[in-house]
C-alpha cells in the first residue's frame, strides 16, 4: 500500500489531498483484514457454531443429530441448571450491583472533599483487579479456612463453637464467594468512576453549596450525573463479569457444597468437557449470551449518556 | 467548605475499604512465609520467616509451577504484541478513514465486547481437536488474539478519533502516505494508550483460566492459573502455605507490571483504558 501511494503523481496526489477524508482506497480494508480474520475465526464463527451445537445432540464422537430446541427445554426444566441461573442472580448482586453502589459512595466522598493520598488509594483499590481470579480464590480460601483470619476473629468474639467452614456451608458458601467477587471488583469500579469524577467542574459543587444543598442532594445532583458515562461502563462491565463467573467457584468450591455455588458457565464446562452433553452445554452458553446481551441493552437503555 | 467531621468520616471510610482491599494480600504473603510444616492460624505471622514453602512449591514436580510460568510467558509474549499491532491497524482505519461498510464492520467488532467469550470455548475446543492442535500453544494463542481484537479495536479507534485531524491533514499535504502518517505522526504520540492496552491484554491473557484448562491437558503445557487450579485440586489443597506460595508466584509478574505501569502513568490510565 505504501508503494501505491508514494508512486502517485502530483495530479493524483492533489486528488488524494482533496478527498483524503472521504476516500482512502483499499487501505482501510487492508488494515482491518488481519484483526478481522482473527476476530471472525476465533470469536464470530465460534458463536455461530455454538448456536448450531445447541440445536444438536452430540457426544463429541458420533455424528451429531439435529434435535431442534430440545436442549433448551432440557436445560430450562432441569432444576440443576435453573439453580445455576439463580446463582447468577446472586453473583449479579455481588459482582455488579453492590460494587457499583459502594464505589459510587466512595467516589461521592472523594469528590466532595480534597482527599490526600488519592494516588495511593487508587493503586490499592485497583490492585485486586490485576491479579488472576484463580489467585484471588486461593487467597480467600485461606481467609475463610477454619484456622484462617475470619474464623480467628469470630472465635475470639463468639467462642470456638461459632467457628464456621464458610465454603462448606450450604447457606453461607454462595455469599462467601459473592464477597470475594465484590472484593475483586469494587476497587476497579471506584478507580473507573473516579476518572470521570475528576472532570466534574469544582464550581458545580460550590454552586450547589451556595444553594444550600446537603451532602446527599449534592451527590445526586452533581456527582451522579457527572460520572454518568463511567457509571454505565462499569455497570456493563461488571454485569458481563457476573454472567461469566467461573474461576472463583471453580477454584474455591468446585461449585459446591452440593450445587450451591455452581454458575451457568461452570455447568456448561462440566456438561461439555466432563459429561459429554455438548448440546446442553452449548444451550447454556447460548442462554448466557442472550441474557448478557439483553442485560447490557437494558443498562444502556436506563443509564443514558448524551454522547 | 466541608465540615471537619465529614472530612474525617470520608477518610475513615476510604481507608477502611483500602484495608479491605489490601488485607487478603497481606494474609496470603504472611502464611506463605511460614514453614510448610508449621501449624498456622489467624494472621499466621511467621516465626521464623521461611522460604521453604516457596522452594517446595517451585520444585514440586507434579505442580510444575515454573514450567507453567514459562508457558504463560510464551503465550503473552506472542499474544500481546500481535494483538496490539492488529489493534493499531484497525483503530487507525476506523478512527481516521471513512470507507464503505465502516459502520457495519466497527459494529461487528463492538458486538464482541458484549459477548461472553465462554460462548466460543466449546466449538473452539472441537475445532482445535479436529485440527490436532489441542495441547499446543496455538490453541491458546489464536483464540486469545481473536478475543483481544474487540477491545483492542474499540480502544485504539477511540484514540485515533481523538487524534488532531489537522496533524494528519498537514502531514498528508506534505506528501506523507497514510502508512507513514501512522508510524511517524500518530503512533509516536500513542505511547500511553498503547502501553495501557498492552497491560490490560497482558492481564487478561495471563489470567485466563477457562481456556487454559480446556485446551491444555498435559502437565508440561499448563498455563499458570491452570497450575494453581491443579494445586488446589491435588492433595496440597489444604496446605495453605503451599497454595498461597503458588498463588504469589503466579500473581507476581502481573503485579510487577502493574506497579511499573502505574508508576509511570497512574492507575487511572488503566481504568481509562478499560472504559474505552
Amino acid at each position: 500500500m505504501t508503494t501505491v501511494e508514494a508512486g502517485t503523481g502530483t495530479r493524483a496526489r492533489a486528488r488524494t489531498r482533496r478527498r483524503s477524508i472521504d476516500d482512502a482506497g483499499a487501505m482501510p480494508y487492508a488494515l482491518i483484514v488481519p484483526g478481522l480474520v482473527f476476530y471472525a475465526a476465533f470469536v464470530l464463527v465460534p458463536i455461530v457454531m455454538t448456536l448450531k451445537l445447541s440445536l444438536q445432540q452430540w457426544d463429541g464422537l458420533l455424528p451429531a443429530v439435529w434435535v431442534g430446541f430440545q436442549n433448551f427445554t432440557t436445560v430450562l426444566t432441569d432444576p440443576g441448571s435453573l439453580q445455576s441461573f439463580g446463582v447468577s442472580l446472586v453473583m449479579i448482586v455481588f459482582t455488579c450491583v453492590l460494587p457499583v453502589a459502594v464505589a459510587m459512595l466512595l467516589v461521592g466522598a472523594i469528590a466532595r472533599t480534597k482527599v490526600r493520598g488519592l494516588g495511593f488509594l487508587r493503586f490499592v483499590y485497583f490492585l485486586p483487579y490485576t491479579i488472576a481470579l484463580a489467585v484471588v480464590a486461593i487467597a480467600w480460601r485461606w481467609l475463610y479456612a477454619a484456622n484462617g483470619s475470619l474464623n480467628e476473629v469470630i472465635g475470639a468474639i463468639f467462642g470456638k463453637s461459632a467457628i464456621t467452614a464458610f465454603l462448606g456451608d450450604f447457606v453461607l458458601a454462595l455469599p462467601a464467594v459473592g464477597v470475594v467477587a465484590f472484593w475483586a471488583t469494587f476497587g476497579f469500579v471506584t478507580v473507573l468512576l473516579l476518572s470521570g469524577a475528576q472532570h466534574i467542574p469544582r464550581e458545580l459543587y460550590e454552586a450547589s453549596r451556595v444553594d444550600g444543598a446537603g451532602a446527599v442532594r449534592e451527590f445526586f445532583v452533581v456527582t451522579v450525573p457527572g460520572v454518568r458515562h463511567e457509571l454505565r461502563v462499569s455497570l456493563v462491565m461488571t454485569f458481563i463479569m457476573s454472567m461469566r463467573t467461573f474461576d472463583l467457584p471453580q477454584v474455591m468450591t468446585q461449585g459446591g457444597p452440593g450445587y450451591t455455588t455452581t454458575t451457568p458457565v461452570l455447568t456448561m464446562y462440566r456438561d461439555v468437557f466432563m459429561n459429554g452433553a455438548i448440546g446442553q452445554g452449548a444451550a447454556i452458553a447460548v442462554l448466557v449470551t442472550i441474557v448478557t446481551v439483553i442485560g447490557v441493552a437494558l443498562i444502556n437503555l436506563f443509564v443514558k449518556t448524551e454522547d | 467548605m466541608v465540615s471537619r467531621r465529614e472530612q474525617v468520616f470520608a477518610y475513615v471510610i476510604l481507608y477502611l475499604f483500602a484495608i479491605f482491599a489490601i488485607y487478603p494480600f497481606i494474609s496470603t504473603v504472611l502464611v506463605a512465609f511460614n514453614h510448610p510444616d508449621a501449624s498456622v492460624s489467624g494472621l499466621a505471622w511467621p516465626h521464623p520467616w521461611s522460604f521453604q514453602s516457596f522452594i517446595d512449591t517451585w520444585t514440586n514436580k507434579n505442580a510444575g509451577i515454573g514450567r507453567s510460568l514459562l508457558n504463560s510467558f510464551i503465550l503473552v509474549v506472542v499474544v500481546v504484541p500481535v494483538s496490539v499491532i492488529f489493534s493499531i491497524f484497525t483503530g487507525y482505519a476506523f478512527g481516521t478513514m471513512r470507507f464503505r461498510g465502516s459502520k457495519l464492520l466497527f459494529g461487528l467488532f463492538v458486538f464482541g465486547l458484549m459477548v461472553p467469550y465462554e460462548a466460543t470455548v466449546i466449538p473452539l475446543y472441537f475445532e482445535f481437536r479436529s485440527l490436532g492442535l489441542l495441547d499446543t500453544y496455538w490453541s491458546m494463542i489464536l483464540p486469545d488474539i481473536g478475543g483481544s481484537m474487540a477491545f483492542g479495536t474499540f480502544w485504539m479507534t477511540a484514540f485515533f478519533r481523538s487524534f488532531p485531524r489537522e496533524l494528519i491533514e498537514s502531514a498528508r499535504t506534505d506528501g506523507a502516505s497514510r502508512w507513514q502518517v501512522l508510524w511517524r505522526v500518530a503512533a509516536p504520540t500513542a505511547g500511553s494508550p498503547i502501553f495501557a492496552l498492552a497491560t490490560i491484554l497482558f492481564i487478561w491473557t495471563w489470567n485466563n483460566l477457562l481456556l487454559a484448562i480446556v485446551m491444555m491437558a498435559s502437565p508440561d503445557k499448563q498455563m499458570a492459573p491452570a497450575a494453581l487450579n491443579f494445586f488446589v485440586g491435588a492433595q496440597y489443597g489444604s496446605n495453605y502455605q503451599f497454595t498461597c506460595a503458588a498463588a504469589i508466584i503466579v500473581a507476581l509478574p502481573v503485579m510487577v507490571i502493574y506497579y511499573v505501569l502505574q508508576r509511570r502513568y497512574g492507575a487511572d490510565v488503566l481504568a481509562g483504558a478499560i472504559k474505552g
